[in-house]
């Protein structure tokens, strides 16, 4: 699918200003840049949740996962209620059980509430949630920003596993670099509404292009002596 | 320092401040307006329903003989124009008032309900024209509407329950919308909308249930309103006419003989106030019982436990030794914490959500929110216990850094008067001295113009110049100790480089310790010299922050390192993450609390637990299997 010439504007301000950005069938674009760089509004107008002008060319069934599971999930649904949402009544019953297997999580979720979960399980429930609307195209916007950190490695390890086994597309947003690098095949970094460098990842984190870019990966937090 | 240090340190009394909190809590049902609102809707409960079983008789009985009389012994109300006995038709009346104003207020809610949910689901013009009408609707006073909408529907308890109903609606339909624009923003709903749920069914599914409960609490109380307004209908005629009777109708028949005998209009008055007051109480009860989870912050117990622990340390800044944070109910999030920190060096305290790590600052600030009680051997900033410091000398002595700076800035007030506020309050400053100050303190954490910025509003400022704002409050006193929780969680990276980079120089140039708290290891290991890990409110090891990477020795943090994606991750392999989940904090066990995730528990784990013990050069571990 392709994006051109999305703009995306709240009363006087642009938020995303003219971006044109190509995502190749089952390939994963990350998007990086910090807050206020525009990087969620383009999720949401690529999702149809705000208004834009510009161009979505190719995009059929798009799903989205949100930051934080403890807001995205209708605390008075069960899980299996949740997750069966887009789903026709008389499948449901098969295809709750196969996407919360397919997340990794037990059948015997289906009947409990959010509150019952924790973060990463939660955030996993929304992943199913949005594999049960079988998207073409999945959006992940900060995804991993509200875990702890001993669980975001497993639920990108299963945004990967999920990208290979089941073909998707991917558009995978995050103000953290070395979580994009993980998960995409190519990085767009977003510097004030703006796409300003897309390129293959290794080329991006290695080989930056833009001033900007160059700040990013400085700025990013290493442990010392780590060898 | 240190010599104030020893001299404190010969009078410390261990023995133990307590400072006690209200005992009192979840007491929402037992407080006299709750006790008095439920007798009081019980007692009503009751009265319409054996009333007029028991009175009925009485209440309709001519007696041709006792023509508006005075309180007797036989009618301790007095009659009407009837003679009939005005106690038995006050009792026998309370019936039919509480059922007509149990319809109005139906009435009134389902009118409300439907009018400010259907912008939910109709088109973006019809919906625009609802709210207007709302909009309008609330605008009119009630009384009035009702008096009109009764007047057009004809008089008698049909007009008055619609008039009342009427009146009521507009308030409902404004709530309903209010909440319902708020759950509609939620990304559960977006989700929803993107899986291609009709907006009908995003209504009933999603948006009523999750307004439902406030709804239903405004419904106790519009009761009241409703019974209260009926009675004002019929006391001005509007409402039920003779031969039926509700209380209105019996105080606008008893008023005109109020300066013979006020007993005839006491009594239906009296009857009107009680079930008015009633519901209305209630209703209060009924939403402080909802939000009591939000019960507001109070004094917390501290409790110094007498045992001594070894001698105090001369050379900390900050000395915590065996810190316990409990909320009642068996959950304790801090548990037998000890921690030193010199002058001069930055400690970082790292550990996922719920690991204790904010409590633990919280405690030695004071700020632990009611009901937690705080217990600790001992609590010394500066060479004296905590809770021998005044406020004025806790304010001076140690600062705070909060995640959100906007917590800690008053957004009504200029950044500068805040800052000044500090040395007027803790120093005795004069005011310009104080804003000289702040605009030098300002300045100082590399505030751009400063002069310019302190006369501006929080909001004004960015979230990186904020927290920069709150730093310089910090270092308006003197403070010996800056603890700083998750101060650049909420900022970008490139952001969080240069606040770093500034807490460092303020650390370096005045020599005030640091305590900075994270759950991001990689800063962690980044700015600090002395690294903290705590798992399920316990430190389980400590080291040098340089020796992070390589020489972590206890499986949780070799986890939590190992599970950190950097820019030189192997992206062919899968990122090593920890099974399962920190137990809660009333559920962690007699053993290792980190023994159902670890790959080398044993048995002696899962019921002994290890002590903090010295594992290498400045390193302590607490790990059976790695120390012994």
């Amino acid at each position: 699918m392709r994006i051109e010439g999305l703009t995306v504007r709240y009363g006087g301000f642009t938020a995303v200003d003219d971006v044109t950005l190509e995502i190749p069938d089952g390939h994963a674009v990350g998007v990086v840049g910090e807050s206020g760089s525009g990087k969620s509004s383009l999720a949401r107008a690529v999702s149809g949740l705000v208004p834009y002008t510009g161009r979505i060319e190719g995009a059929t069934r798009i799903q989205m996962v949100f930051q934080d599971p403890y807001a995205s999930l209708d605390p008075r649904m069960t899980i299996g209620e949740t997750v069966g949402e887009g789903i026709a009544k008389r499948r449901r019953a098969t295809e709750v059980p196969r996407l919360l297997g397919l997340v990794q999580l037990p059948a015997e979720l289906a009947g409990r509430y959010p509150r019952e979960l924790s973060g990463g399980q939660r955030q996993r429930v929304a992943i199913a949630r949005a594999l049960g609307g079988d998207p073409a195209l999945l959006i992940a916007d900060e995804i991993t920003g509200s875990l702890d950190v001993s669980v975001q490695g497993t639920v990108l390890n299963l945004v990967r596993g999920l990208r290979d086994e089941l073909g998707l597309s991917m558009l995978f947003i995050s103000h953290n670099l070395a979580v994009v690098r993980y998960v995409a095949d190519t990085i767009a970094v977003m510097h004030r509404g703006r796409i300003v460098e897309h390129g293959p990842t290794e080329q991006v984190i290695g080989e930056p292009a833009h001033d900007y870019t160059r700040t990013l990966l400085a700025a990013v937090p290493r442990l010392r002596g780590r060898s | 320092m240190g010599a104030r240090t020893a001299a404190d340190g010969g009078v410390e009394q261990a023995a133990g401040h307590v400072k006690k909190g209200p005992g009192r809590r979840g007491g929402v049902w037992r407080s006299a307006p709750a006790l008095i609102g439920g007798a009081l809707v019980l007692l009503m409960a009751v009265l319409a329903v054996v009333g007029p079983i028991i009175w009925g008789a009485a209440a309709e009985r001519i007696d041709a003989g006792a023509i508006l009389q005075g309180a007797s012994a036989e009618h301790p109300l007095g009659t009407d124009n009837l003679g009939r006995d005005l106690l038995a038709r006050v009792l026998v009346a309370g019936r039919y008032s509480l059922a007509l104003a149990l319809l109005a207020t139906l009435i009134g809610a389902t009118v409300g309900i439907v009018l400010g949910a259907l912008p939910s689901v109709l088109p973006r013009r019809g919906a625009r024209l609802v709210t207007g009408a709302v909009n309008a609707l609330v605008a009119f006073p009630g009384l009035l509407l009702a008096m009109f909408t009764a007047v057009a529907t004809g008089l008698g308890a049909r007009g008055a329950v619609l008039g009342i109903g009427v009146a009521i609606a507009p308030g409902f339909a404004r709530l309903t919308q209010t909440l319902a624009a708020s759950v509609a923003g939620a990304d559960y709903v977006a989700a929803a909308r993107m899986l291609g749920v009709p907006r009908r069914r995003i209504l009933a599914r999603h948006i009523l249930p999750n307004i439902a409960e406030p709804l239903i609490l405004n419904l106790a109380q519009s009761l009241g309103g409703a019974l209260l307004g009926l009675a004002g209908m019929s006391f001005l005629g509007l409402g039920v006419q003779p031969p039926d009777f509700d209380w209105g109708r019996l105080l606008f028949d008893g008023f005109t003989w109020i300066y013979v005998n006020p007993e005839v209009a006491l009594g239906p008055a009296a009857a009107v106030a009680l079930a008015g007051i009633g519901f209305n109480l209630l209703g209060d009860t009924l939403a402080r019982a909802a939000s009591r989870s939000s019960a507001g912050q109070r004094d917390t117990a501290r409790t110094a436990p007498p045992e001594r622990a070894g001698e105090p340390d001369p050379d900390a800044v900050l000395e915590v030794h065996d810190l316990t944070v409990s909320f009642p109910g068996g959950s304790t999030p801090v548990r037998g914490l000890s921690l030193s920190i010199a002058p001069g060096e930055i400690v970082g305290l790292v550990g996922e959500s719920g690991s204790g790590k904010s409590l633990t600052a919280a405690a030695i600030g004071g700020l632990v929110p009611y009901p937690g009680t705080v217990t600790y051997g001992r609590l010394r900033l500066g060479g004296a216990d905590v809770a021998t410091l005044s406020g004025k000398e806790l304010g001076t002595a140690l600062a705070m850094v909060f995640q959100d700076p906007m917590a800690s800035l008053n957004p009504a007030l200029k950044v500068g008067g805040q800052l000044a506020e500090v040395a007027v309050v803790h120093q005795g400053a004069s005011r310009a001295d104080a804003r000289r100050r702040a605009v030098d303190r300002l300045g100082h954490v590399q505030l751009p113009e400063p002069a310019k910025q302190a006369a501006q509003h929080p909001h004004e400022l960015s979230g990186g110049m904020r927290q920069r704002a709150v730093i310089a409050m910090g270092l308006m006193g003197t403070p010996r100790l800056i603890v700083a929780d998750e101060p650049t969680t909420a900022l970008d990276v490139t952001v969080q480089r240069q606040i770093l980079r500034l807490l460092r120089e303020v650390v370096e140039e005045t020599g005030a310790a640091l305590l900075f708290i994270s759950h991001d290891i990689a800063v962690v290991g980044e700015l600090c010299d002395r690294v903290v890990v705590m798992y399920a409110g316990r430190v389980v090891e400590e080291l040098p922050a340089d020796r992070l990477a390589d020489d972590a020795a206890h499986p949780y943090t070799r986890a939590l390192v190992a599970s950190l994606p950097d820019l030189d991750t192997d992206r062919g392999r899968p990122l090593a993450g920890i099974p399962g989940t920190q137990p809660a904090p009333a559920r962690v066990g007699a053993g290792c609390a980190f023994a159902g995730r670890c790959p080398l528990a044993t048995e002696r784990c899962r019921s002994e637990r290890p002590e903090l013990v010295v594992h290498g050069l400045r390193q302590r571990v607490a790990c059976w299997e790695v120390t012994s």
